[in-house]
C-alpha cells in the first residue's frame, strides 16, 4: 500500500510537470501583472510586461530614486532627469540633448508619457521594443556619452552601496547587492509607470463627459481625425501613436515614418548625420523614417521632431500643412498621407487647441516632486 | 494540493499500476499531451481553415512589388476585415464559427497577409547603390552599437522577437473554431467589413483584432475595412474603405443608426477548385485606375476613384474562391 502510495504521488507529480511544460509551452513570453496596481483610468488597458521584470512598489520607488540620482553618470553631473524632465512630460526644452561630458546628442530627447505602451522605444528602432534594453544606451553608450558609465563600472556601482539605497535594493530585489541588471529593471518599472490618460480629451472620449472639452478643441479634434488633415494615420490609438501596444492589442505594427523633413539629394536622403530607420534596417525604403511619438502633452514638450527643428505646435501644423519643409515636400519617400492641406488661421488655433486639451495636469504635477539628489 | 480528485480515473485501484502497466500511463499521458500540445500551438488544420493568398497578373504576388503603368509599386500595407463567413453546399448551409486569435473574433477577421520584401533584381542601379551606401552608414552604426555593454549588443534581436510574435506580424488565414468539410461544399460567402454594431465601438473595449488603430478611423467612422498603401518610384497610392456618412455628435461618439453609405461589400463565390484558397486578385482591383497620386480613394468626398474601386470589387471578380 505503500508503494502504492508513492507511486501515485510521483505519478501526480509527473502528469503534473508534463501539464505544466503544455501550459508554458503555449503561454506568450510577456502576461498580466496582476499584483502591482497601475491606478489607470476606467477602461484603459495594462501595457505589456516582461515576465523577468514584473512590475512591483518597491522597484517603481528605487527606479525613481536612481531616475533623480546624478550619482549614475560616471561624473556626478546629470542624471537620467537632467534630460527627461517631468515638468516637460520627461522630455525637455532643447533642440537636442547633451551628454554628460557635454557631448552632443544628434537627436531630441523624447518624452517618457506612456512609454510602457510603445511597441518600439527611440526614434528610430524596429528591433528595440524592451525598455530595459533601451536604458542600456543612455547608461553605457559612448558615443555620443550620456551617462557615461563605461569604464568606471566599480565606481559608479559603489555609490550605491550607501545606506539608503541598501533598503530599497533589499525591498525590490531580496537582496541588498547592487548590479546594473538591478539599476536596470528598477528604473524600467519606474519609467513603465509613468501613464498619463486623464487630459480633458481623456473626460471627453472614454469618460463620456460632453462639458470636458472646449467648442474650439472639439473643433480641432474633428479636423485631426479628418481624412483631409491626416494628423490620425500616424499618430492614432488611444495613445495617439500607432506605435502601442497593450495586453488586448499585441499585433505588430511598423510605426515608421518620411515626413518629408529633407530631401538632400532630390531622392529623398536625410542629412547623413541622422537617416532613422535605414539605420537599423539598411532598407533604402526606410530612409529618413522615424517613429511617431506620442502627442500626449505635446503641449509642454517642444521643440519637436527627431532633431528638434520645428519649435512649436504652430510650427509642426504649419510644416504638415505645406507637406514638408522646402524641398522636403517632394521627398519620394514621403508617407502618402502627408501631401499637405489648405489651412485657415482659426483651424490652425483650433488644432492647437486641442492638441493642449491632451495635457494631463493631473500627471505633470503629479510627477514634479521627484527626489532630486545632488552628488 | 489534492490532485487525485481531478484525475478521470482513481490510481490506486488501476490495474495500470502494475510494472508495465505504469509505462502505460505514462507513454499515455505523453502521448495525449504531445498531442494536446500540437493541436493548441499548432497555426492550422487543412480542414480548419481557408488561405488568403494575393494575386497578381493571374499568379500568387510572393513579394510586396509589382509593375503597373510600367512602374514597380511596392504594398506598404494590405489588411481588410472579413466577416460573416458562411459555407454552404448540397443544399445544406454552415453558419460557420471563426476561432478565437489575436486576428480573430467569431464572426470577424483580419487579414493581413505576408508580404516580404522583394529581393535585389526588382532594384534597379540606384537602388543598389542607395543600399551599399546604407550598409557602409549601417556598419558604423552597428560598431558604435557594439561598444553599449549587455544586451543591446549580445542580443540585437529581443527577445519578444520569438515565433510567437512573428505569428503576429501576419496572418493570412480564415480559422474555424469547428473543422469543415471543403470537399463538399460549394459556396462561399463572406462581407468585406466589420459589422454595423462591432464597427463603432470603444476600441478599449473590443477585442483583438477589432482594436487595432491603423485600421481604425473613429467612433463615428468605424473601421477601415479593406487598406492598400502602395509606394511608386516618386508618388504613393492608397485606398481606404470604410462607412461614410455617419452621423454622431463628434469623431469621439457612435453613431445610433446605420451610415448613409455603409459601403459593405457581399461576396458569393463558387468554388473553383478544392477549397482551400480564397484569391484576392490585386490587378484586377485596380484596373482602370490611373495609378496618380490624385487617384487615391481615402472616401472623404467627391474622389472619382472610389466608385470605380467599388464596381471592380462587384465586376471584377476580385476575389475567387480556389
Amino acid at each position: 500500500m505503500a508503494l502504492n502510495i508513492s507511486i501515485t504521488q510521483s505519478i501526480q507529480v509527473y502528469i503534473c510537470f508534463i501539464l505544466s511544460c503544455v501550459l508554458i509551452a503555449c503561454t506568450p513570453v510577456v502576461s498580466v501583472q496582476n499584483a502591482y496596481d497601475w491606478k489607470l483610468p476606467k477602461g484603459f488597458p495594462h501595457p505589456i510586461v516582461p515576465l523577468d521584470n514584473p512590475m512591483s512598489d518597491a522597484k517603481v520607488v528605487l527606479g525613481k530614486k536612481l531616475f533623480f540620482d546624478v550619482d549614475l553618470s560616471f561624473n556626478q553631473s546629470i542624471s537620467c532627469a537632467s534630460c527627461h524632465q517631468p515638468e516637460f512630460a520627461f522630455s525637455e526644452p532643447q533642440k537636442i540633448a547633451v551628454g554628460a561630458t557635454g557631448q552632443k546628442h544628434r537627436r531630441n530627447t523624447q518624452s517618457l508619457v506612456n512609454v510602457a505602451y510603445n511597441s518600439n522605444l527611440t526614434w528610430a528602432h524596429s528591433g528595440l521594443n524592451r525598455i530595459e534594453q533601451q536604458i542600456l544606451i543612455p547608461m553605457f553608450s559612448e558615443n555620443p556619452i550620456e551617462l557615461g558609465i563605461t569604464g568606471h563600472e566599480d565606481e559608479v556601482l559603489q555609490r550605491f552601496e550607501k545606506q539608503g539605497y541598501a533598503t530599497l535594493f533589499k525591498t525590490a530585489f531580496d537582496s541588498s547587492e547592487v548590479t546594473f541588471e538591478q539599476i536596470v529593471k528598477a528604473l524600467a518599472s519606474y519609467v513603465r509607470s509613468l501613464t498619463s490618460f486623464t487630459s480633458a480629451f481623456d473626460e471627453y472620449a472614454y469618460q463620456n463627459n460632453d462639458a470636458a472639452m472646449s467648442d474650439a478643441a472639439k473643433r480641432g479634434m474633428e479636423l485631426f481625425f479628418s481624412e483631409k488633415f491626416e494628423c490620425f494615420h500616424c499618430h492614432g490609438g488611444f495613445n495617439f501613436t500607432q506605435s502601442s501596444q497593450h495586453q488586448s492589442q499585441k499585433l505588430d505594427l511598423r510605426p515608421f515614418h518620411n515626413t518629408g523633413l529633407y530631401n538632400i539629394d532630390g531622392k529623398g536622403a536625410y542629412p547623413v548625420y541622422d537617416q532613422g530607420l535605414i539605420e537599423v534596417t539598411l532598407q533604402p525604403r526606410d530612409m529618413g523614417k522615424f517613429r511617431a511619438p506620442t502627442l500626449r502633452n505635446v503641449e509642454v514638450s517642444a521643440p519637436y521632431m527627431h532633431d528638434g527643428s520645428l519649435a512649436t505646435l504652430e510650427d509642426v501644423i504649419e510644416f504638415y500643412a505645406a507637406g514638408g519643409r522646402a524641398q522636403g515636400s517632394t521627398n519620394p519617400l514621403k508617407s502618402s498621407f502627408l501631401t499637405g492641406f489648405e489651412l485657415r488661421v482659426e483651424q490652425k488655433q483650433d488644432l492647437v487647441t486641442f492638441l493642449q486639451s491632451l495635457t494631463d495636469r493631473q500627471f505633470l504635477n503629479l510627477n514634479l516632486n521627484g527626489p532630486l539628489v545632488s552628488p | 494540493m489534492k490532485l487525485t480528485y481531478t484525475l478521470p480515473f482513481r490510481p490506486d485501484i488501476s490495474k495500470f499500476l502494475y510494472r508495465s502497466g505504469l509505462r502505460k500511463v505514462l507513454a499515455l499521458f505523453l502521448l495525449t499531451c504531445l498531442i494536446q500540445f500540437n493541436s493548441g500551438c499548432s497555426k492550422t488544420d487543412n480542414d480548419r481553415s481557408i488561405k488568403v493568398e494575393i494575386w497578381h497578373n493571374g499568379g500568387p504576388l510572393d513579394c510586396n512589388t509589382f509593375n503597373k503603368h510600367q512602374q514597380a509599386w511596392s504594398i506598404q500595407q494590405l489588411a481588410f476585415f472579413i466577416s460573416h463567413v458562411e459555407l454552404s453546399g448540397e443544399g445544406a448551409e454552415y453558419q460557420t464559427t471563426l476561432s478565437a486569435t489575436p486576428w480573430q473574433t467569431d464572426d470577424v477577421v483580419l487579414i493581413k497577409p505576408h508580404m516580404p520584401e522583394c529581393s535585389a533584381q526588382l532594384n534597379n542601379a540606384k537602388d543598389a547603390k542607395g543600399k551599399v551606401e546604407s550598409e557602409i552608414k549601417g556598419e558604423t552604426q552597428s560598431t558604435a552599437k557594439s561598444k553599449v555593454k549587455g544586451a543591446v549588443s549580445q542580443n540585437e534581436t529581443p527577445p519578444y522577437d520569438d515565433a510567437a510574435t512573428q505569428a503576429l506580424k501576419t496572418n493570412s488565414y480564415l480559422q474555424f473554431a469547428v473543422p469543415v468539410d471543403l470537399d463538399s461544399l460549394e459556396q462561399l460567402s463572406f462581407t468585406l467589413a466589420v459589422p454595423f454594431e462591432l464597427n463603432h465601438q470603444n476600441p478599449l473595449s473590443q477585442p483583438s483584432p477589432l482594436n487595432l488603430p491603423s485600421m481604425f478611423w473613429s467612433w463615428r467612422s468605424g473601421h477601415k475595412f479593406f487598406r492598400l498603401d502602395m509606394q511608386g518610384p516618386d508618388k504613393n497610392w492608397v485606398f481606404h474603405l470604410g462607412s461614410v456618412g455617419c452621423t454622431a455628435a463628434s469623431i469621439m461618439r457612435s453613431p445610433q443608426s446605420e451610415c448613409v453609405q455603409p459601403n459593405r461589400v457581399s461576396f458569393d463565390l463558387d468554388k473553383k477548385y478544392d477549397g482551400t484558397k480564397l484569391v484576392m486578385h490585386l490587378d484586377r482591383l485596380i484596373t482602370d485606375i490611373p495609378m496618380q497620386n490624385d487617384s487615391s480613394c481615402l472616401f472623404n468626398s467627391g474622389q472619382e476613384s472610389c466608385a470605380v474601386l467599388m464596381s471592380n470589387f462587384k465586376t471584377q471578380a476580385v476575389f475567387e474562391w480556389h
